[in-house]
């Protein structure tokens, strides 16, 4: 199997999958007790205005062809309309998919970049005491409750230091491109918003990054671990090769192309937690919104929230297995 | 190579031997040690918080609010909440019910999951795509993002919490085990006694199963953090334990309101979480060394 | 150096190994020599200590390997006493060697391009400094050591992972490899036993020719008497940690002196290299040895001594050696 046809397989996979998820969050959201329509317009509201919104929505409908509506409306970009925020919830996917994007890819990319070299010298001082201490933190960090940890930054940083603001995104920069802010500041050159920017996504992005750092590390000096004992490692070393370039330019390729893929599962990881951490920050990023949403009983905006959150993850796990499969010939050849 | 004969020794003593060798070499992990240390700390915690609990009358709706807020002291030595309640009783009847709710959300999970990936792997054919297809759209979302859209579906409470976590949870056991009867299935015991003519139904239960277990018991014993962790995150959403219940995260949720100034309230919770999934991953861990078991090292979860 | 000197001299090796059962004696007094020019071949079977021993030699022992006694010698050097740099530099450029396992010695995510190029430019690094030029130079000398160890398309082969390679391609690699930084000793660890048995002998063959063009120093070690004779001037039977028995390859075969060298013969013909019904049991516990003689448990000519004094490796005849009580006279206790 080429590799071409290995990715276009895999790009075809994803299609029932997706599918097969909007049937489930749709099915579920349809069960909900109550009448989210009633309770969007209040005590107050007629019978006739309840009726007209359900007809308006379509839910006097049997349930599949409210789904095949849904589903058609889905690819031309309409997610249908929100009970909470009286719009459509397209609209406030766009408003607030940035901001989760930004929080979340800065938070994998902290993790990234210092879980590696964490996990590298925790394998290499195996069992040393540095090693020992890199453990526990490292199991601390997965075993934090992230909701905990935001609330104890914020207590450290917001109140007693007063260093950074406590919650929100802060202004939004004077010329938007992207809708992340710290992007478009870079972009415009406009340091002092970049500086806010930051200063309001320190916090959040290190709470939701810690987790998954910890993660990270603890793979590294796991398959780095494995990598050392290897023959080729053994090898490498008869034939005279320093003990620098053997473990950061060959073990560290293999160790790094043996979690790739566990990186990208840790995305989902990272995803869900920003749930929680969005809470606390009150980040207006997506997951801020679909909380919100579930609290309000806005099926609309459930299922599109679910969605979005499953596109995403399943498109930064096709992003690593096709680098995956461009790091490892292996996975070409169809051996990995 | 030489032939290793190795002498028949007498099945039973061998068993003792190898429990043993397991037993010592879990032993050499300090860590693993501390892990199983944390696990009996918190399930005796959990069996006997009436006994151990200074106050097992404050776990519930009780309000005191003469005494509401109060620093750790001698008489409340973790402080005291905002309707003047132990925060240490709380926190004892806490264990007890993060305890049993994991232990229900991964019975669920395997009596579900597992079933469905011995029958995805040993006889495969289109039922077996059918439950791996289903698998992977649950798999599609993070477990707590499903969990989330089933409790928007049902009245936000502890017991709906865990219907929730245990609806996302299930798929991870059916494709642990799909994955273990794959790589079993060949295996030349399994050909034997498939020749000796025993049906599928007998294969895939006494043959395959049994050497599936030490891999699904590690898995269980790391997701239990897990499985505890993600329950109290939903609970501090507002959607799974509602106050008065002692429940950490809800404990934390309702302490949040009083912090800086409180800060007893928020944070002391918080560490029982900490160490609740700090211990049962230690211990997983360590029971993954000794018995040398392959497990995906990440949880989509918490 | 005198011309009576040895390139390589092990005296009293002893070596343990930190495990879970305790402490294990894997290595117990081994003394081998290699002259220049000479092949040898150190063979028993799997677990007996020779890739250990082999190991020692290049200073790569596991971290829970403790060497308890002995020396190494190579040119006037003790290598069990020198400094990790200095081994550094003995290795590949004096003393190479060539793995077992083509299919786990090579590393999977980089070409052989990528590997050979850079063992080339360590291994000259002491000289020349890396620069466009120089650059035209490794490549001409991976082409030149790929071309040697007769890889057809040696061009082609440097873009190449070694999962896009046969078998025994992949072997040829390892063995450039070893020998791209001119070693004067090349330790061959059970080459071509992970390989068919037809291309085994070919390239068993290539190295034989290759070592006797270059004049090298050889040290094969492998589990089969008959590969050891057809490669290796000179035989050290060992078992359990110790040498059995010392003698020219061709006189092994006429006549053993040591009861297990006899047990390994008979095992020559078998395919798999399984142990004939002459020797019963498995090779000894390390933790707890038999006291004497290592061998004495599986022995047909077990006598009362060996449970008591273990034989010394004596000279028996001219050129043979051999560690037995049922050939010494002379026994002393150990």
């Amino acid at each position: 199997m080429g590799f071409r046809t290995y990715v276009l397989r895999r790009i075809l996979h994803m299609i029932p999958v997706m599918v097969g998820l909007s049937i489930l969050i749709f099915v579920i959201s349809r069960v909900m007790p109550g009448d989210p329509v009633r309770l969007a317009l209040g005590p107050e509201a007629t019978i006739e205005q309840v009726e007209q919104l359900r007809r308006q929505m379509g839910l006097d409908k049997p349930l599949h062809v409210q789904y095949l509506a849904y589903l058609s409306g889905v690819f031309r970009g309409d997610f249908g309309y929100s009970l909470l925020t009286r719009r459509a919830v397209a609209k406030d996917l766009k408003d607030f998919f940035p901001a989760t994007l930004e929080l979340t890819t800065l938070a994998m990319v902290l993790a990234i970049l210092l879980g590696i070299p964490l996990g590298v010298r925790a394998a290499v001082r195996k069992d040393a005491l540095e090693d020992h201490v890199n453990r526990v933190v490292a199991l601390a960090g997965v075993a934090l409750p992230r909701f905990w940890l935001a609330i104890l930054l914020q207590i450290a940083f917001a109140y007693h230091l007063g260093l950074l603001p406590t919650i929100g995104r802060g202004p939004a920069p004077a010329t938007q491109i992207t809708g992340l802010y710290l992007l478009d500041s870079l972009l415009t050159l406009d340091l002092s918003a970049f500086i806010v920017s930051l200063k309001h996504i320190a916090m959040p992005a290190f709470a939701l990054s810690v987790g998954t750092l910890a993660q990270i590390m603890r793979l590294i000096r796991a398959s780095m671990i494995e990598e050392l004992r290897r023959d080729h490692a053994l090898a490498a070393r008869s034939y005279g090769l320093p003990s620098n370039l053997i473990i950061y330019r060959y073990l560290l390729k293999n160790a790094f192309t043996s979690t790739l893929t566990i990186i990208g599962l840790s995305y989902g990881f990272l995803l869900g937690n920003a749930f929680l951490v969005e809470r606390v920050f009150a980040w207006p990023g997506l997951a801020f919104y679909g909380v919100d949403t579930l609290l309000a009983k806005d099926f609309n905006g459930v299922i599109a929230v679910t969605l979005v959150v499953g596109v995403a993850y399943a498109v930064i796990n096709l992003f690593v297995d096709i680098l995956y499969g461009y790091i490892d010939p292996r996975v070409r050849y169809g051996e990995g | 190579m030489i032939a290793e004969s190795r002498p028949v020794a007498e099945p039973k003593v061998a068993r003792a031997r190898e429990w043993g060798k397991m037993w010592f070499r879990f032993r050499q992990s300090s860590l693993s040690v501390a892990g199983l240390g944390i696990v009996v700390v918190i399930a005796v915690c959990a069996a006997f918080a009436p006994v151990l609990a200074p106050h097992p009358q404050h776990a519930g709706s009780f309000v005191d609010f003469e005494n509401s807020l109060r620093p750790p002291s001698p008489k409340n030595p973790l402080g005291t909440d905002d309707a003047g309640r132990d925060i240490l009783s709380r926190m004892l009847f806490g264990a007890r019910i993060s305890v049993t709710l994991g232990i229900i959300v991964l019975a669920i999970a395997v009596a579900v999951g597992v079933p469905l990936g011995l029958i995805a792997g040993y006889w495969g054919g289109r039922l077996g795509d059918a439950i791996m297809r289903v698998t992977d759209v649950f798999l599609a979302v993070p477990p707590i993002a499903l969990a989330l859209a089933v409790t928007a579906a049902l009245r936000p409470n502890l017991t709906n919490a865990m219907i929730a976590i245990a609806f996302a949870w299930w798929p991870w056991y059916t494709r642990l085990v799909y994955g273990q009867v794959l790589s079993i299935k060949e295996e030349q015991f399994v050909e034997a006694s498939r020749g000796l003519g025993a049906g599928p139904l007998r294969i895939a239960f006494r043959e395959i199963l049994p050497n599936a277990w030490s891999t699904i018991l590690i898995k269980v014993t790391l997701d239990m953090g897990f499985v505890i962790l993600t329950a109290s995150g939903l609970s501090f959403l507002g959607l799974g334990a509602q106050p008065p219940t002692a429940e950490w995260g809800t404990m934390i949720a309702e302490g949040r309101m009083y912090l800086p100034g409180y800060w007893w309230a928020a944070t002391f919770p918080g560490f029982a979480i900490l160490l609740t999934v700090l211990g049962f991953n230690l211990l997983g861990d360590g029971l993954r060394d000794v018995f040398d078991v392959q497990i995906e090292q990440w949880q989509a979860g918490s | 150096m005198s011309l009576m000197e040895p390139l390589l001299a092990i005296q009293d090796l002893g070596i343990h190994m930190l495990t879970y059962e305790g402490r294990a004696r894997v290595i117990n007094g081994v003394r081998l020599t290699i002259h220049k020019g000479e092949t040898v071949a150190l063979v028993g079977e799997t677990g007996c200590g020779k890739s250990i021993t082999a190991k020692a030699i290049l200073g790569l022992l596991p971290p829970n390997a403790e060497t308890v006694s002995g020396s190494i010698m190579f040119k006037g050097r003790d290598l069990l006493r020198l400094p990790e740099e200095d081994l550094h530099g003995i290795r590949g450029s004096q003393i190479a060697m060539i793995f077992q396992d083509p299919s786990t010695a090579l590393n999977p995510v980089f070409t052989v391009g990528e590997q050979l190029t850079d063992v080339v430019l360590w291994q000259g690094a002491r000289r020349a400094t890396r620069g466009r030029r120089v650059t035209g130079a490794v490549r001409q000398r991976c082409l030149e050591i790929l071309r040697l160890v007769r890889i057809p398309d040696p061009e082609g082969t440097l873009g190449r992972y070694p999962v896009e390679l046969s078998g025994g391609m992949r072997q040829r690699v390892l063995i450039a490899l070893a020998l791209v930084g001119r070693p004067e000793l090349l330790i061959a660890d059970e080459l071509g036993t992970a390989l068919d048995v037809s291309v085994q002998d070919q390239i068993l063959l290539e190295v034989r020719e290759l070592v006797r063009t270059g004049g090298l120093s050889v040290l094969y070690i492998t589990h089969n008497l008959g590969v050891a004779r057809l490669v290796s001037d000179r035989i050290y039977v060992m078992y359990g940690g110790e040498i059995a028995e010392v003698a020219p390859a061709a006189e092994v075969f006429r006549r053993q002196l040591h009861p297990y060298s006899q047990g390994l013969l008979a095992a020559v013909p078998r395919l798999t290299g399984r142990m004939g019904e002459g020797i019963e049991g498995r090779i000894p516990d390390y933790v707890n040895p038999p006291p004497a003689c290592r061998f004495e448990p599986r022995c047909p000519f077990r006598m009362e001594i060996c449970s008591l004094n273990r034989p010394l490796l004596l000279e028996a005849e001219p050129g043979r050696w051999v560690a037995c009580h049922f050939h010494g006279s002379r026994e002393e206790s150990g």
